[in-house]
């Protein structure tokens, strides 16, 4: 970042400017201006509404009844319940599955997308970009489809010998998520991959080493930089998200996400709604800044 | 630039006959094309299913369907719900694209231009909506709008989905300018701009590529976004993808599949006219089916 | 050399006489530019450092310093883009140093060309004159002017990708000279170019300047270049003018060791002035070795040191040994020879231990050999006293 001394043209090189005014500030005084709009949109509808819900999660009772007290009883009812724990640890490891099973297979694909021929790469970034751009509740239906008892997946295990229960479950939450969000990876992955200068698997290659063991000793460790932005944000957009969760897992799979969801609509419990979604915003904050000082650990 | 040789020589999808090389690479594409053959089904697999399942016979959704018909997609038409919904959401995504791109582009310049330490910490800000899980930003801005009788209503919807829209316009604007960085402006003042005008009639139009992905982005974002419209729409007020969600939680049927179906060609005709435009503007060059952006892009389940 | 002047002026039909003169016939003319001390703080380092300089209208001057040497920064300056922390700019006498870019009526070439990619060249070069408000028909005659000056009239419809970066290098120019500025910047324009097109693009640019007789601020880092184009030169060093002149001055008296060093190729020496009489100046080198110098300023003290360059051209080499060595020659041993086409570069150990470059004639001399190397009292220059 540059320090404020290196200011071209900012106040401080105006202050020790002899003739006053740096001309090149001229007819376009302050580029500030030109964020005002979208900062009061954002702070008026975003922030000012996350502050409402902290606020309103620090007090006891229902919503509008007014002049309770403060408390942070919601926070230790989340944190104390061995029910809530259990949740958290189940959105947390529903992330990490999620995450660890994209990888795998998101590496395939990112990898015939970064070193395919520009037509090949066309193909197989629209076919990840499709999914991708679809709405949610569209793929979720067609795995409520292929998922269900008697669907094709189960009927395909049982023939196998595998009697399973998919939909409502938690399994089928992590086929279907894993699928939802398995674009984000194969795009950070594809993008870490392109930027590996070829030659230098050729070199690897031309050393004796085998197609496996380049990819294992070259593109793999030298795209971790991509695999790690990618993983952490499958984690956050895994353990926040909902729709899919509640459509697959139903009333039987207990997230956060869709304890957020009951307690503000269906027991309308707001302060602890607020409190629940505080703490998952907290845990995507924390993986949000893991990624950040992972890239900056790779970066330098 | 890469020459052509080099190309065939590093691609493992190459596919050449004749010499030892190009056999060994022939057997690299295999293994790469075999191993990703499952990998895009799965990836598209749902697609494919709600689409087939649209057309079955059945009044009850089933895959394999066990015989086709197009019963499902006439009723269609006949639904009233469904056209609202459709209406809706056209409605909204155009308008908080419109909106996205009013309050993005010069934010984005804004936060190009400035030059001091705190300007990062502004940049991460306008782009929260994007790291703060949609469950979370939903049940807040339905608390607010609670207070003031915005839910419920399109204006209430128009200005949230403008506030989920912002983030990818002010991204992939963003990226656009940093792009050509202030090396057009400089000409352009040299020849008799302001600095201001400079701006305006070199900078915005040399970027339009990166403006209209940015709109064509938050159109797709808005037109997808389920969570924070569920929360905030009423009755008569769904969009479709609400519309689905609603549906599905309760019953299932080919009916739904049709209308999922009638979405996935929307987003593809949508992406084609893109594409199109984009060629024939040239506004992307050399095709680039992907605008550039720092960000993750798309909201998740 | 002479080749390729004959190929530029085929490179130029007599068609564009008409558009030059028009053109400079409309110019405001040629204007003086001048700097006052200017002075300029960047992050707490002095990127200028109260430089003055004074340029004559209709000349061409480059400013020719390595990489970061404050030449780019200082033509930022005379443009505008950047406001001196001290002194100022006066462009035809006049002082515009609080007067931002777009009113200094400057005429700018870029490094990276800086063309609209959203325009055609045609818009492009019209660009300036739209701002000005020139009419719609006076500006197609000028655009098409500006063009054929440049020899690029039939790519007005083309985008500047469609072109190669030598046409857009061209476009880039017809652009800043369209509006008919008071004085020309270029800033590293050639430096994208190849080899090849560099050298055509030299000798057009300053066809033009000299047919269109505008003040031209020319700024590189290589210094091929500033000796074929420019009218004087300011070797710039640290954020100061080393040596301000032309390249015959520059080359063949170098101020300094710096501009030796950076202008040319230089055998440079650290010598004490022992004595003088009616031929110049006796001088002692490294380990004994005596030069004579051609008596050039006459504040010159003896006894001081001084340092001593000796261009590689200026010395012959001999295999016939004199007997004893005279002044300004010495026997060597050859240790190194490169042939280079049209003259051989030939590496010398001085029997003082001095190594010497020779640029030479082809010559039949093989490794070891030992020879006599000489040079002439004038090309044996001094460059102010050592401190």
């Amino acid at each position: 970042m540059a320090g404020p001394g290196l200011c071209v043209d900012g106040r401080i090189s105006m202050n020790i400017n002899r003739h006053g005014n740096d001309p090149r500030n001229r007819g376009l005084r302050n580029y500030g201006v030109l964020l005002l709009p979208a900062a009061v949109v954002l702070a008026v509808v975003f922030f000012y509404p996350l502050g409402l819900m902290f606020v309103q999660s620090l007090h006891q009772g229902d919503f509008g009844t007014e002049e309770t007290a403060f408390t942070v009883s919601n926070y230790t009812q989340f944190i104390s319940d061995p029910y809530y724990r259990r949740m958290a640890f189940n959105s947390i490891s529903l992330g990490v599955l999620v995450s660890a099973m994209c990888l795998v297979l998101s590496y395939p694909l990112a990898y015939a997308i970064a070193r395919a021929h520009p037509w090949q790469k066309v193909v197989l970034t629209v076919i990840t970009l499709v999914p991708l751009l679809t709405s949610v509740v569209v793929r979720t239906l067609g795995w409520m489809i292929l998922l269900r008892n008697n669907g094709l997946v189960t009927s395909v295990l049982d023939q196998l010998g595998i009697h399973a229960q998919l939909l409502y479950s938690f399994p089928g939450v992590l086929i279907a998520l894993v699928e939802v969000l398995m674009p984000f990876m194969v795009l950070s992955l594809s993008a870490s991959i392109s930027s590996i200068n070829p030659s230098i698997e050729d070199a690897a290659g031309s050393l004796g080493a085998s197609r496996l063991r380049t990819f294992k000793d070259v593109v793999v460790p030298m795209s971790l930089p991509g695999a790690a932005a990618g993983s952490l944000l499958v984690f956050v957009l895994a353990v926040s998200a909902f729709a899919t969760p509640d459509l697959i897992g139903g009333r039987t799979v207990k997230l956060v996400p869709v304890l957020v969801y009951e307690q503000a609509t269906i027991v309308f419990n707001w302060p602890f709604a607020g409190a629940a979604a505080f703490i998952l915003l907290a845990l995507s904050l924390t993986a949000v800044s893991i990624q950040a000082r992972v890239l900056d650990r790779q970066g330098s | 630039m890469k020459t052509l040789s080099e190309q065939q020589k590093t691609s493992p999808l190459t596919f050449h006959t004749g010499n030892p090389l190009a056999r060994i690479i022939r057997r690299r594409f295999s293994l790469l094309f075999l191993i990703n053959i499952p990998i895009v089904a799965f990836l598209i697999a749902p697609l494919v299913v709600v689409i087939i399942a649209a057309f079955g016979r059945s009044s009850f959704l089933e895959f394999p369907p066990s015989g086709l018909t197009l019963r499902w997609f006439a009723q269609l038409a006949g639904q009233e719900q469904l056209v609202l919904a459709t209406v809706l959401s056209l409605k909204l995504a155009a308008g908080s694209s419109l909106l996205g791109v009013l309050l993005g582009v010069p934010a984005a310049l804004s936060l190009e231009r400035m030059k001091f330490p705190g300007v990062g910490v502004l940049r991460t800000l306008v782009t929260a909506p994007l790291i703060v899980p949609s469950i979370v930003t939903a049940i807040a801005i339905l608390l607010f709008f609670g207070q003031y009788g915005l839910q419920g209503t399109f204006t209430g919807l128009l200005i949230a989905h403008t506030v989920l829209a912002l983030p990818f316009t002010v991204s992939i604007v963003s990226a656009g300018l940093r792009g050509v960085g202030d090396q057009l402006e400089e000409p352009a003042q040299s020849l008799g701009a302001s600095k201001l005008w400079a701006v305006v009639s070199v900078t915005l139009p040399a970027i339009r590529s990166s403006i209209f992905a940015g709109a064509a982005f938050a159109f797709l974002m808005s037109f997808d976004e389920v969570v924070v419209t569920l929360f905030l729409s009423g009755p008569g007020l769904q969009t479709l993808p609400v519309y689905i969600f609603q549906y599905i939680q309760y019953s299932s049927d080919p009916f739904i599949a049709a209308t999922a179906s009638i979405m996935i060609f929307f987003i593809i005709a949508v992406g084609v006219i893109y594409g199109a435009i984009s060629y024939a503007g040239g506004l992307v060059k050399g095709g680039a089916p992907l605008p550039k952006t720092d960000l993750p892009m798309g909201s998740g389940g | 050399m002479e080749n390729i002047l004959r190929d530029s002026s085929a490179l130029a039909p007599t068609t564009n006489l008409a558009a030059t003169t028009r053109l400079s016939a409309q110019s405001p003319g040629s204007q003086t530019l001048e700097l006052e001390q200017v002075a300029k703080r960047l992050g707490g380092v002095d990127i200028i450092n109260s430089l003055s300089i004074k340029i004559d209208a209709s000349e061409f001057v480059t400013f020719l310093g390595p990489s970061g040497c404050g030449k780019t920064t200082l033509l930022r300056i005379i443009a505008g883009f950047i406001s001196p922390d001290y002194g100022s700019v006066k462009i035809g006498g006049i002082d515009v140093t609080s007067k931002p870019v777009n009113r200094r009526n400057i005429g700018m070439v870029f490094q990276h060309y800086g063309l609209f990619p959203h325009m055609t060249v045609a818009q492009n070069v019209a660009y300036g004159l739209r701002i000005r408000r020139v009419a719609k028909s006076e500006r197609r005659t000028r655009v098409h002017d500006a063009l054929s000056l440049v020899h690029l009239e039939k790519a007005g419809d083309k985008h500047p990708r469609q072109l190669s970066g030598g046409e857009q290098q061209r476009v880039a120019v017809a652009r800043a000279l369209v509006t008919e500025p008071r004085v020309l910047l270029m800033d590293e324009p050639l430096s994208n170019l190849d080899a090849k097109l560099r050298e055509e693009m030299r000798l057009e640019i300053k066809r033009l300047q000299r047919e269109l007789g505008i003040t031209t601020i020319f700024v590189t880092h290589d210094q091929e270049e500033a000796l074929t184009m420019s009218d004087r030169i300011a070797v710039i060093s640290a954020g100061q003018v080393q040596q301000f002149g032309s390249p015959q001055e520059i080359y063949g008296k170098p101020a300094s060791e710096f501009v030796a060093r950076f202008v040319g190729k230089s055998n440079l020496m650290r010598a004490r002035i022992v004595g003088r009489d009616e031929n110049g100046l006796i001088l002692i080198g490294p380990r004994g070795l005596k030069l004579r110098a051609a008596n050039p300023q006459d504040d010159v003290q003896v006894g001081t040191d001084v340092n001593v360059s000796i261009r590689p051209e200026a010395v012959a080499l001999r295999q016939k040994l004199s007997a004893t060595a005279e002044a300004n020659e010495a026997f060597a041993t050859v240790e190194d020879i490169t042939f280079m086409g049209a003259y051989t570069w030939t590496e010398v150990a001085l029997e003082s231990g001095v190594r010497m470059s020779i640029q030479s004639q082809p010559h039949g001399l093989s490794l070891g050999d030992r020879v006599s190397a000489s040079w002439r009292d004038q090309d044996c220059v001094l460059m102010g006293a050592f401190r």
